[in-house]
């Protein structure tokens, strides 16, 4: 449904984004994931056909986006980082403005209208000047404004900025609900919310992908990173004599009767049994044993954190 | 056509909604009125001392150069914030990612001010109606000098509108366009000072001035309106040019 290709996008010299390569499939939903400035909203820019990209290209549908912008652009809703609304406007009137600039049968217009401001919970402020809401208030209506037209493609740049809990999990909802019928982006910088409704992610960093995997592929990745915690009713004085010979233990933190180990991504259960028998045998009372696969979260601080640190050097 | 009407109502709304609207309509009929009784007294005094000029000449033409005048600063007022006001809001992400044109975007903000200035030209109208029911005269020169302002603010507002292409501060935007719009209207004052014959006629022909004259004196010469058109062509598709380009950055 979108291919993105060769994508790079220069500001002055610098590059914004260099070389991104992904495609989507109808009704995927993918969280595009990064740090701040590390190019979501440019590569989104390009794909919703706002801006033109340095080199590259985008194919939406089947049509490119700066061959074909019209077919393109009907098949697109988008919320941008800054919600687009007109301050002098009232929400209704507004949404009905940005229906019709997408084309939509005046015969359906109440309609579509009436389900945005429903599935955005905004019925009851329909009538306000959206120059008097508050910042989530306009965040929503900008959430409405991308649904109006009932477009296959929802592109939506950090829709939860802004939202409080329970309207972040009412968006997770929403979310939920589309999925299927609609192809959706989704960019953010916070990883729960890729966990909580994407099954695809794709991770930038400095202007490029550093990772691209459904999440469930990524979170066995993680197992780069287990940990395991022990606590013991006996401080443990002589932790190294225990693990000298396991080898799948990388090193080890931790003082009297607290410890954690960080452990070898390819350790198997035998290996992990073999740990806790000696250190129950040792007789300090094993009070706690706990593996901990390590969350996607840390191989996403890892990803961007490495990448930063080879462009620094 | 649907797309294009649908920008210009929203666009027309907002002008014509805003507080702003009035407060510039008000200073507009301040000033003319001020400047239509001072010219009143003075057209009165001279035709009492038998100096025998026409209504037309004597009463409207200073009518006219004054709505001229304060069209200068009142339009690029009314046209700045069309652009900057969209780049500064990010309002203009959701134009630019509407499957609509630039062109439609332009000409849909341009009809919108041109009728809003339009409106306030109907208000300087009210004042050779109010005279015509003390006084009779001849309509001819009028319409033709009305036509004339008709086309005058579509031109003044393309230049307007340009202007709020090229920065994202409004205030910018208004005073470039307020340079621009005297550009123009200075451009054939030079033509008298021009030695050579061939510079001299073809400022003349470039300006604004001397179309708009014509047009004063009742006379509905074809040049007036291709000059006044391509004026209004030009900027409006230096401003879709505009648009375009911000594509591109
Ligand atoms: N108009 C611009 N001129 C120059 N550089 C820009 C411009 N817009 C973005 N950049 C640069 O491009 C890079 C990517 O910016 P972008 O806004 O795409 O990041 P982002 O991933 O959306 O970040 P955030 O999470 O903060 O929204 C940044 O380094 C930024 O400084
Ligand atoms: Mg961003």
């Amino acid at each position: 449904m979108i291919e993105v290709k060769a994508l790079s996008k220069k500001y002055g010299d610098r590059f914004a984004i260099k070389d991104i390569h992904f495609t989507v499939d109808r009704g995927e939903l993918v969280g595009f994931l990064g740090p701040n400035g590390a190019g979501k909203t440019t590569t989104m820019k390009i794909i919703t056909g706002f801006m033109a990209p340095s080199s590259g290209s985008v194919q939406v549908g089947g049509y490119d986006v700066f061959e074909n912008p019209m077919e393109v652009k009907t098949q697109i809703g988008y919320l941008p980082e800054t919600p687009p609304v007109y301050m002098d406007m009232r929400v209704k009137d507004y949404l009905k403005y940005v229906a019709e600039l997408r084309h939509v049968e005046k015969s359906n217009l109440t309609q579509y209208i009436g389900e945005a401001l429903e599935k955005t919970d905004l019925a009851s402020v329909e009538n306000r000047l959206i120059e008097n809401l508050s910042k989530g208030f306009r965040q929503r209506v900008g959430i409405a404004q991308a649904l109006v037209s009932k477009p296959d493609i929802l592109i939506l740049d950090e829709p939860t900025v802004g939202l409080d809990p329970n309207q972040v999990a009412q968006f997770r909802k929403l979310i939920k609900d589309l999925k299927g019928h609609h192809t959706i982006i989704l960019s953010t910088h916070i990883l729960s919310e890729v966990q909580a409704s994407c099954e695809k992610v794709v991770i930038v960093n400095e202007g490029r992908i550093v990772a691209q995997d459904n999440i469930k592929n990524l979170s066995q990745k993680a197992k780069a990173h287990s940990q395991l915690k022990v606590r013991t009713l006996k401080p443990i004085e002589n932790l190294e004599s225990f693990l000298s010979d396991i080898e799948d233990v990388l090193s080890w933190d931790g003082v009297g009767s607290q410890w954690s180990l960080s452990l070898k991504p390819e350790v198997s259960d035998g290996e992990i049994a073999a740990i806790s028998n000696a250190l129950s045998s040792a007789g300090n009372g094993l009070l706690e044993f706990q593996v901990q696969k390590a969350q996607l979260e840390e191989i996403f601080l890892d990803l961007t954190k490495s990448k930063s640190n080879e462009v620094n050097s | 056509m649907k797309t294009i009407f649908c920008i210009f109502k929203k666009e027309l709304r907002s002008i014509i909604g805003s507080p702003f609207y009035y407060v510039i309509g008000l200073l507009f009929a301040t000033f003319l009125s001020i400047n239509y009784i001072r010219s009143l007294a003075q057209f009165q005094t001279m035709s009492m001392q038998g100096a025998g000029l026409n209504i037309h000449s004597g009463l409207f033409i200073p009518h006219l150069n004054s709505i001229y005048l304060i069209f200068l600063v009142v339009i690029p007022l009314l046209t700045m914030r069309l652009f900057a006001e969209e780049k500064r809001n990010h309002t203009f992400d959701l134009l630019l990612t509407a499957p609509i044109t630039s062109s439609q975007i332009v000409i849909g903000k341009f009809l919108a001010s041109w009728l809003s200035v339009l409106i306030l030209l109907a208000i300087g109208l009210l004042y050779p109606l109010m005279t015509a029911s003390v006084a009779s005269f001849d309509w001819g020169p009028m319409w033709g000098s009305y036509l004339g302002m008709f086309w005058l603010a579509g031109v003044n507002v393309s230049i307007g509108m340009f202007a709020s292409t090229l920065t994202a501060s409004s205030v910018v935007c208004a005073f470039l366009g307020f340079l621009l719009i005297l550009a123009l209207m200075l451009l054939g004052s030079g033509a008298g000072q021009m030695a050579d014959p061939f510079w001299s006629s073809l400022l003349d022909q470039l300006s604004l001035v001397t179309h708009l004259q014509s047009f004063f004196q009742g006379l509905f010469e074809i040049k007036g309106f291709v000059f006044m058109i391509s004026c209004i062509l030009l900027f409006s598709f230096m401003a879709i040019r505009m648009v375009e380009s911000s594509r591109w950055r």
